[in-house]
């Protein structure tokens, strides 16, 4: 009887509307939500012919974010970053330490 | 060093925690040089990214990473323990290179009220705005499209571009990037959130029909 009462009450119980569902779209993409608000979310997103296209391209932003790798250190970075922490911290080769 | 030099061009996607030499961390922590030597080259090219995309220039990101280093080194006996040492040195880094561009602001960038204004429109909880599918030949030119991309990027507020560049280019989780900026999960979230719809409307100028 309370399982029917409570499939009764999920069918009735009104879909999110676009604007929650945009609020916890980073929590739906990270999958944390609970599994039937990610259910919930899941359908309106597949069927709302407004967040359907926002989202695949807010997925596809993601993508080309990802995409973003310009930032190229320069080549002689570890040495020059390496000399500068011997200098200062009066580093050995790290070999000598067990000696002392 | 030129053996580290290959390994890192055969993996160029440090992102990926690869398969690396675990550090031992009672030695890293006792001050240890061949442990600390271990993390400063395990660490480098990564925090070097993060840390430029906060300064942009090549000159203060190496001189901000060292200082990292050597900061790091020196307060070792304050490390917690209740985050990977990882997740502690980049907090380091972040906050010595939000210092440095404090001291020096090298471009404009956003306004959080721009940021606002970039966000989707509701009324009565609908969206208002029209969304289409991006133009598949406009996004095919990849140089053009990663150029564009990269500029976006760079014109979101530093605290949006950090959150951006931790969670989505170097993929750090929400906990660390959380512990790395001491705010909430979801305050991370909310940031990132907000990050994203900018970038996807700065971009939609770009790539819509
Ligand atoms: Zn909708």
């Amino acid at each position: 009887m309370l399982h029917l009462l409570e499939k009764i009450r999920r069918i009735f119980r009104p879909s999110p509307s676009c604007q929650e569902v945009n609020r916890f779209l980073a929590e739906y993409i990270e999958g944390v939500l609970p599994a039937e608000t990610q259910a919930r979310f899941k359908m309106h997103l597949d069927q709302c012919a407004k967040c359907k296209p926002y989202f695949e391209q807010y997925l596809m932003t993601l993508e080309l974010v990802k995409e973003d790798e310009e930032v190229n250190p320069p080549e002689e970075l570890l040495e020059h970053t390496i000399e500068f922490l011997r200098a200062h911290l009066n580093l050995k080769n790290g070999e000598d330490r067990n000696d002392a | 060093m030129p053996k580290l030099k290959q390994t890192q061009a055969q993996e160029p996607s440090t992102k990926a925690r690869s398969a690396r030499a675990p550090i031992d961390l009672e030695a890293l922590l006792e001050g240890d040089p061949k442990a600390f030597e271990q993390l400063v080259q395990q660490e480098s090219t990564r925090l070097y990214r993060v840390i430029y995309r906060i300064v942009n220039d090549h000159h203060e990101a190496e001189s901000v990473l060292q200082e990292t280093f050597l900061q790091a080194y020196k307060r070792f006996h304050t490390f917690r323990r209740e985050s990977k040492v990882t997740t502690w040195l980049y907090a380091i880094g972040i906050n010595l290179a939000r210092a440095s561009l404090r001291k020096s602001r090298r471009y404009d960038t956003l306004s959080d009220e721009d940021i606002e204004r970039l966000q989707p429109g509701f009324s009565r909880g609908m969206h208002t705005g029209n969304y289409e599918a991006w133009n598949p030949h406009k996004m095919a030119e990849r140089s053009e499209r990663k150029r564009l991309v990269h500029e976006a990027i760079r014109k979101l507020p530093p605290d949006y571009r950090l959150v951006v560049t931790l969670r989505d280019i170097e993929e750090l989780s929400t906990a660390e990037v959380a512990h790395i900026l001491n705010i909430s999960d979801g305050a991370v979230r909310v940031r990132l959130h907000r990050a994203r719809q900018a970038l996807r409307s700065l971009l939609d100028r770009y790539f819509r029909s």
